[in-house]
């Protein structure tokens, strides 16, 4: 017991944010309540420069945009956010996931270099979660068939899946285990890390839940109040 | 590929003319979807043109000013160049003409709107939510259209996509993956 403890004040588990997730969780002003959870977890958080230029860099050159890009520039210089510097190479991923479903013998390209990215930053650190709040990434790797039944619902030409494509993008990026800003912040809710943004009520957990989700979180609000009706 | 350009340009072109926007916005539809499976961002600066001229169409502050039949008249010489163009073989030039046109069109609005938002990026962010509701990534969608990504997960936040879909993990199962992780 004593050992787990010891190891457990040095582990640092490592979460893959794309850009999608962070963009959230700042815009909901959240961005305390993400450190809080850094901190009292010891994890790192990590972007890949992709998602920093994204998320930080392009936005601050735009009046509109810079207080969120300002919000995600700060948790960088305390680092408690980390870029990684060293580029990530994500050809293979892209080439792999965009020969997946294919519209009249045309690939489609369903993921771009961002996405990309992540997934490639994940599977090069051995992290230990990817966050992402886009739901096309998450349906590539954990749901393919629900996501070829979608994009035969949606396009009117005849969508094929190559499944010898995806076995090898599968067996590529391997276990992925994807939580979106919704669960970081349940999380966070649970390990009392509101403290200095929000009271810990269970208000303040359902409005940050419904904030996220109207800031373009993949999360349904079947599933948030089916989450809210049993906290207490 | 050239001729399926010229086609949807000259659609355009007639629909715009003839202030039918009810066609102009299918074509809008029509050509997203086709730049979403294609990845092609010409098909999608089309669409964002189409969907923008139905817009301007339908306000009359727009239509109803001075200037708007003079305006009407360039952007239909410009469609109508830019069709040339593509019929000559010159790519380079289609695309020149199709990058003035969406200046043009923000402009107008920039300069008669009534709105800081432009019409054109407000183009961008619809037709990219489309696109992503289609099945594209949310980066893929931003690429294709250059909208720009915070705005797209607002619009998309106000959409029920995400609700039409629950994803297979609920946030218990998430949450639960999360504790694992977090030695608990």
């Amino acid at each position: 017991m004593k050992e787990k403890n010891y190891w457990k004040e040095y582990l640092m588990n490592e979460l893959i944010f794309d850009s999608s997730s962070i963009i959230s969780i700042a815009q909901n002003c959240l961005m305390k309540v993400l450190e809080n959870l850094s901190k009292k977890t010891k994890n790192q958080f990590v972007m890949t420069k992709g998602v920093e230029f994204e998320s930080v860099l392009k936005p601050l050159t735009i009046n509109k945009f810079e207080l969120n890009a300002l919000r995600i520039k700060r948790s960088i210089d305390l680092g408690w956010f980390k870029v990684e510097k060293n580029e990530v190479n994500s050809e293979k991923i892209e080439e792999l996931a965009n020969n997946i479903f294919f519209a009249e013998n045309t690939p489609i390209k369903i993921i771009h270099k961002g996405e990309a990215e992540a997934l490639a930053l994940y599977k090069k650190l051995n992290a230990s979660v990817l966050v992402i709040d886009e739901r096309t990434t998450r349906m590539l790797i954990e749901e393919p068939k629900n996501l070829e039944k979608k994009l035969k619902f949606h396009y009117r030409k005849k969508i094929k899946l190559n499944k010898a494509n995806l076995k090898k993008f599968s067996s590529f990026v391997g276990k992925v285990n994807i939580v979106r800003s919704a669960e970081l912040i349940t999380k966070a809710f649970d390990l009392g890390c509101f403290e200095g943004e929000l009271d810990s009520s269970k208000k303040s957990l359902e409005a940050s839940l419904f904030a996220l989700k109207f800031n373009g979180c993949a999360v349904s609000i079947e599933e948030i109040n089916d989450y809210l009706s049993a906290v207490k | 590929m050239i001729s399926d350009l010229v086609s949807a340009t000259e659609k355009i072109m007639n629909s715009f003319e003839s202030n039918d926007q009810v066609k102009l916005r299918q074509l809008s539809n029509d050509l997203i979807e086709e730049a979403a499976l294609k990845s092609d961002s010409v098909l999608a600066q089309l669409s964002l043109i189409s969907y923008s001229l139905q817009k301007m169409l339908s306000k009359p502050h727009i239509i109803e000013a001075g200037k708007w039949i003079k305006i009407k008249s360039t952007i239909i010489f410009s469609l109508k160049k830019a069709s040339d163009h593509l019929k000559n073989k010159n790519f380079n030039e289609f695309k020149k003409e199709l990058d003035h046109i969406s200046d043009k069109v923000f402009r107008v609005d920039a300069s008669m709107g009534h709105y800081t938002a432009n019409l054109y990026e407000k183009a961008k962010i619809k037709q990219a939510s489309r696109a992503y509701a289609f099945g594209l990534s949310l980066m893929q969608a931003v690429n294709l259209t250059g909208a720009n990504e915070k705005e797209l997960l607002f619009y998309i936040g106000g959409t029920k996509i995400h609700d039409k879909e629950k994803s297979i993990k609920g946030i218990n199962e998430r949450k639960k993956l999360l504790e694992g992780i977090f030695n608990e």
